[in-house]
């Protein structure tokens, strides 16, 4: 009698293809448009249509590229990445089920680069860009809006860095910027022409509380504006140090304009500008705002005044 | 005899699907092509014509998008909305039976976010943007030209934020930024590199004269040029206060005074900014406005400030 069952490996083989779960070819490039079709590898000829699906086709360490305008989707990321949406428009408008329009859970030295993505979650209660964990973190470019948090940054181990150029933020329902690691997390940012507009609580807040690591950041040639509470608050109660130098930064129209609290939470600031908040410069908890002297701090309902004054070199 | 009439129940869906009133379906986010079809829900995949026919597609906190250049008339905006061209071009060149590019009038909690526009009214006789009332209005990345004033904001109650950036606003028959809240309204400005070149009147201005609200400006690291008579001014003579901040600012080639500022509740501090070239004086005070100066301006022209602050 003849036997009529495949050879184990054509049988495999033919599973292989059948299951679609690992891409048959992943590419170092793909592309997506907002009238594209999730199948194949998302090259150009073929774009695909949600970031999640051209994700799976793409190498770690490529680029998913937006050929033409449209809504891709919520999408966690968990390699090296990098989206680019040059001259179009890259609208992600939901969460899904991640609670965030872009979740990153990398590898401590993956790194992730968005350009040119509007995120616009109609004020649902999910996050912009959550970072859980990665080496690094590039947003260039680019509109948050109507989110929980714009960006939340709570890496748990190491020290992660948030770079972030030509980015707008508004209308969260919570804070603009929230730049917190938590257990033994570092954290280094770069926040360079930021606009923070509207926020229902406060604009960019820089925390080391909850974390034993710490936390630096540089918020420069940015506006942090309209919000609620504070439009800059460096916190620190925990065993790190919180230290923010804020350079030709313009902190007005919320709050408060300033706010350090806690010993170890430093705000170095220099050629800036509070004005119109209810107060300008305030600490708490013995913070430190430590000036250069440069700064325009009146119009405001209390001006307030530096702990410190510092000389420039 | 027989009747002929249409049974009510058909008459009325015969009548309302010609009104093209309420849409059928309205999606969260909308798209618009220069050469689209008002039809639909306006998907990415049939894109709308107009912002007036996706507008009314659109859920209130949506977004109006635009997939390819075109021209896609005025609009008035009566909820929460966010309008976005991001590397297109998106025109308006008349302001129609709305007077007005865009004339704004939401609900105190609404915010509406301007993304890309290019508001070319042509030299008719109408606004470029018009805020009636709102929570917040944000203009990124847009130019307005041709208008009588460029942006009108009047809110009549509340407090309402007004945010520019990166936007020129340019040879206007009218004023380039009009901030003049009314009734007991007040007004939250920062404008942001922006550009306000050519008005026939003023430049920018902040005038809580007709409220009983106060307005809050901050102008940063932009240029107010070649305008009519005032290139920034300040102008408070009712129960409110006027502060505005002027930084790394320039206040150049006007007609008359470049930073001005009339009446007891008139204040301006200035500081790293240039004001030059002014037909008239450089920096100007009436009834008691107040020009309060970091000593760190390049300013030519007649006029000294009303006192000298100290930066911290």
């Amino acid at each position: 009698m003849r036997r009529h069952s495949l050879p184990i490996g054509l049988l495999a083989l033919a599973c292989g293809l059948l299951a679609h779960a690992a891409p048959a070819r992943a590419a170092a490039a793909t592309w997506v448009s907002g009238t594209g079709t999730n199948a194949g590898n998302c090259p150009i000829t073929a774009p695909c249509r949600t970031f999640r699906f051209a994700y799976g086709r793409t190498d770690a360490g490529g680029v998913i590229n937006v050929l033409s305008s449209g809504s891709f989707g919520p999408l966690t990321i968990t390699k090296s990445i990098s989206i680019v949406a040059d001259g179009v428009e890259a609208l992600i408008r939901g969460a899904g089920s991640i609670g965030a329009a872009i979740e990153i859970q990398a590898g401590a030295s993956d790194v992730v680069s968005l350009r040119g993505l509007t995120i616009d979650l109609h004020g649902t209660d999910n996050d912009g860009i959550s970072f859980v964990s990665g080496a690094a973190l590039h947003v260039h470019n680019s509109v948050i809006r109507n989110s929980r948090y714009g960006i939340l940054f709570a890496p748990a181990s190491g020290t992660s860095e948030l770079h972030v150029t030509d980015l707008v933020i508004a209308d969260t329902n919570a804070d603009g910027i929230r730049f917190q690691p938590a257990v033994s997390g570092s954290a280094l940012a770069i926040l360079d022409r930021v606009r923070v507009e509207n926020a229902s609580d406060a604009g960019i807040v820089i925390s080391g509380t909850v974390t034993t690591g710490s936390v630096a950041a540089t918020v420069r040639d940015s506006v942090s504006a309209g919000a609620a509470g504070s439009g800059i608050v460096a916190q620190e109660s925990g065993s790190g140090t919180t230290t923010v130098m804020t350079d030709r930064t313009a902190s007005v129209n919320n709050g408060t304009g300033i706010y350090a609290i806690g010993a170890a939470a430093t705000i170095r600031i220099g050629d800036s500008t509070v004005t119109g908040n209810g107060t300008g410069l305030n600490t708490g908890n013995s913070g430190t705002i430590a000036s250069y002297a440069t700064n325009k701090v009146n119009g405001n309902g209390t001006n307030g005044d530096p702990t410190s004054v510092i000389d420039m070199k | 005899m027989r009747h002929h009439s249409l049974p009510i129940g058909i008459l009325a869906i015969a009548c309302g699907l010609l009104a093209n009133a309420a849409p059928a379906r309205a999606a969260a986010a909308t798209w618009v092509s220069g050469t689209g079809t008002n039809a639909g829900s306006c998907p990415i995949t049939a894109p709308c014509r107009t912002f007036r026919f996706a507008y009314g597609q659109t859920d209130a906190g949506g977004t109006i998008n635009v997939l390819s250049p075109g021209s896609f008339g005025p609009l008035t905006i009566a909820k929460s909305i966010s309008i976005v061209a991001d590397g297109v071009e998106a025109v308006i060149l008349a302001g129609g039976a709305i007077g007005a590019g865009i004339k704004i009038e939401a609900g105190a909690g609404e915010i509406v976010s301007l993304r890309g526009l290019t508001i070319d009214l042509r030299g008719t006789a109408n606004v470029g943007i018009d805020f009636r009332s709102g929570a917040a209005l944000h203009v990124h990345k847009c130019v307005i030209r041709k208008s009588t004033t460029g942006i009108n904001f009047v809110p009549a109650s509340g407090t309402s934020e007004l945010t520019v950036a990166d936007s020129v606003i340019a040879d206007t028959i009218g004023s380039g930024i009009d901030v003049r809240p009314t009734g007991s309204g007040s007004a939250q400005v920062v404008l942001d590199r922006v550009r306000v070149e050519n008005n026939s009147q003023n430049g920018i201005g902040f005038a809580g004269t007709s409220t009983t609200g106060s307005v809050t400006a901050t102008v940063r690291d932009s240029v107010s040029a070649g305008n009519g008579p005032l290139g920034i001014f300040a102008a408070e003579q009712g129960s409110g206060t006027t502060t505005v901040m002027i930084d790394r600012t320039a206040s150049v080639n006007n007609g008359d005074t470049g930073i001005y500022a009339s009446g007891a509740g008139a204040t301006i501090q200035i500081g790293d900014s240039t004001v030059s070239g002014n037909g008239g004086a450089a920096l100007f005070t009436v009834s008691d406005g107040v020009i309060n100066s970091y000593q760190t301006n390049k300013v030519t022209g007649v006029g000294v400030p009303t006192n000298i602050i100290p930066m911290r």
